[in-house]
């Protein structure tokens, strides 16, 4: 059984007009009919673009966000239903990092108290053990044990984002969800930062539901990677086979904006560079998202773009899967 | 012919409760006409703040000094405030990281762009709001006229770039500071606003310092880079120079720690142990060195200063500021 199973995940933010008695005015799509799993053990990395839904769809795993409808399964169990009280034993196993290690971490509090709270709360062990306990996580993650009683501001981003991390550990989990890990932290910081969540994942035997936006930090993490457009996934597979062959036309472009530091390689590259900018979620574009940008979709005989939204449909041999009529077209009724 | 805009020894120092905090210190530099300069590194590596008091963007309560300051030959340091004023935005201009908080939101964006024509070149206003509107087209926005009415918070982030970008290049200035312009968008808009700032550039002939900490888009659009830490210029090479043969110990780190598209997956990132440099710090020593894999007693005794290390000509000199420049770090040897 798979160790997270997400079936037809929808999130919609209604808009409400203003006064009391306001009717709502529709809805902010933030995440669509959206489906993967992750294996036991595995990475999978949620890459897209600012309002592309990554957040939405890792904070309705977690239970911060209520889904609007589809599934969320942990070990086979559904927990989107669940109520807060009888979601509690299930949130020892899934534990969130947030991008940003400010905010994440309560400035009135010491490291000891902030990394032994999560203990404290499912009333694990005595005062004393979860100090201990504290420790050895603090040591885990790179810090001396003497960080306990100091607070977050005397610690530098990376530090920080260390303790987020220790937090994360305390009830031992078996998945972390990692929101833009290290997207807030300076360029000489983000690889230790990197190398540390390898690290624990061969260590503890975890698996990582990895959200960001920079896809080389995504590609060294990651063996899976769903690429998302305007809450849907557009294409899903085995890293090695999504960045050597996109097959996904904002696959295609997101990849080669990706800017190489070296001078040679990047004068030899051909950029797909979009027109315009992504639609408001408020008013997703009919039949596939992406087609009003997208510089591919002449290749599609039919016009089947602009009505109908493409399947998230396997490439057999490839173990992957893409949305794209041009990778799988749609054949006129009444033929075999 | 001298150089468009040159800079030697460009200290800003402010002073606070805990010291004096010298956030740029001895940096020196000269940009040619058309040339796109990358200036790399890290937060509080002084990038921003050597720029704003080039630009004399500074608060009073920053002090500025410089050997030499001089931009089109004229000496900046002695101009009054109110010529330096004339200056900006007509030759000299600056695009910032977050166009959200350097435009005016109580303002439609063709007010603000014909503001600056107003100003500078005594446009009248029906004039100016016509070269506002061919400006926005200039920059890949349609329906340029319609736009003229629009408020800030009604577009969406690259697309106020594009107009923070048209709004600079209005008086086709000759130099162009851009600070992270990038940074806060989405990678396929800032490949865009990339291709915008090279062809705007062939165009006009302008000069840009692109203020980065991203080595990839360096490698992009640059033809030279400095490479800046703890408010020094540790490095500065021709674009080609700078990434197939670094000298400085920190510039081969980060070429190291950043992960890469198309990099090797079977080994970790080298990271640079420690954490950036304070802004308070010691005058006699090296300030890398606390990180430095190949630091010894002298790195910590003695400042290295910027010196030639590549034979070429003045302009294309490969330079680093490093008593072990060029050594083989221990991460750099197959295991």
């Amino acid at each position: 059984m798979s160790l997270l199973e997400v079936r037809n995940l929808t999130v919609r933010f209604p808009i409400r007009g203003r006064g009391f008695f306001a009717k709502s005015r529709g809805a902010i799509h933030a995440v669509e009919d959206v489906s993967f799993t992750l294996e036991r053990g595995q990475a999978l990395g949620l890459v897209g673009e600012s309002g592309s839904g990554k957040s939405t769809t890792a904070r309705a795993i977690v239970g911060l966000t209520r889904p609007t409808s589809g599934s969320v399964k942990l070990d086979g169990v559904e927990l989107s239903t669940l109520s807060d009280r009888e979601r509690r034993p299930f949130r020892r196993r899934v534990q969130m990092v947030f991008q940003d290690p400010t905010g994440s971490l309560d400035p009135r509090l010491t490291i000891g108290a902030i990394v032994a709270e999560p203990l404290a709360i499912q009333g694990v062990g005595t005062r004393r053990e979860r100090r201990t306990r504290a420790a050895s996580l603090l040591e885990s993650v790179g810090l001396d044990a003497a960080a306990l009683e100091r607070y977050p501001h005397e610690f530098s981003g990376g530090q920080r984002q260390r303790i987020g991390i220790a937090r994360a550990l305390a009830l031992e989990p078996e998945l972390l969800v990692l929101d833009e890990p290290v997207s807030a932290l300076d360029v000489s910081v983000q690889a230790s930062v990197v190398n540390l969540l390898q690290d624990l994942r061969d260590r503890l035997g975890l698996s990582y539901l990895f959200i960001a936006h920079d896809l080389a930090v995504v590609r060294h993490v990651c063996e899976r990677v769903a690429v998302m457009y305007l809450g849907r996934i557009v294409e899903e597979g085995p890293r090695e086979e999504l960045f050597a062959n996109p097959r996904h036309p904002y696959t295609q472009a997101l990849l080669s904006a990706v800017p190489v530091p070296d001078p040679v390689v990047e004068r030899s590259r051909s950029r797909i560079v979009l027109a315009g900018d992504p639609p408001s979620p408020a008013h997703p574009p009919t039949g596939c998202a992406f087609h009003p940008r997208c510089p591919a979709r002449h290749g599609v005989p039919d016009k089947s773009c602009a009505s109908i939204v493409p399947g998230l449909l396997s490439r057999k041999p490839t173990g992957s899967t893409v949305a794209c009529h041009l990778e799988h077209p749609i054949l006129p009724l009444g033929r075999p | 012919m001298s150089a468009l805009l040159e800079v030697d020894g460009l200290t800003v120092t402010f002073h606070s409760r805990r010291g004096e905090a010298r956030a740029v210190d001895g940096v020196g530099y000269s940009l040619e006409a058309g040339e796109t300069l990358g200036i790399v590194g890290e937060s509080g590596s002084g990038k921003s703040v050597a720029h704003l008091a080039i630009l004399g963007l500074l608060p009073s309560s920053a002090h500025v000094e410089a050997r030499r300051l001089t931009f089109g030959g004229r000496d900046l340091s002695t101009l009054r405030e109110d010529e330096r004023r004339r200056l900006r935005g007509r030759e000299m201009a600056m695009v910032f990281q977050d166009p959200m908080s350097a435009l005016n939101p109580l303002l439609p964006i063709g007010l603000q762009l014909s503001e600056v024509l107003e100003v500078h070149e005594s446009a009248t206003r029906r004039e100016a709001r016509r070269r506002a509107a061919t400006a926005l087209g200039e920059v890949g926005i349609s329906d340029p006229e319609a736009r003229l009415d629009v408020y800030p918070h009604e577009m969406s982030g690259g697309m106020r770039q594009r107009v923070c970008i048209a709004m600079a290049l209005l008086c086709r200035p000759k130099l162009l500071v851009a600070d992270e312009p990038t940074t806060a968008l989405d990678v396929t808009i800032q490949a865009q606003v990339l291709d915008l700032l090279s062809d705007l550039q062939k165009q006009h002939g302008t000069a840009i310092a692109f203020i980065t900490h991203s080595l990839g888009v360096v490698a992009g659009i640059c033809d030279r880079v400095l490479v800046m830490y703890a408010g020094r210029v540790v490095e500065e090479a021709p674009v080609d120079a700078l990434f197939a043969s670094p000298l400085h110990p920190y510039t081969r780190g980060l070429l190291a720690s950043v992960p890469r598209i198309d990099g090797d997956l079977g080994r970790p990132l080298a990271a640079i142990p420690g954490s950036p440099a304070t802004l308070v710090r010691s005058a006699s020593a090296c300030s890398f060195a606390p990180r430095c894999p190949l630091a010894e007693d002298r790195c910590r005794a003695e400042q290295p200063e910027l010196e030639v290390h590549a034979p070429a000509s003045r302009h294309d000199a490969h330079r680093a500021a490093c008593f072990r420049a060029g050594i083989t770090l221990p991460t750099e040897v197959a295991p």
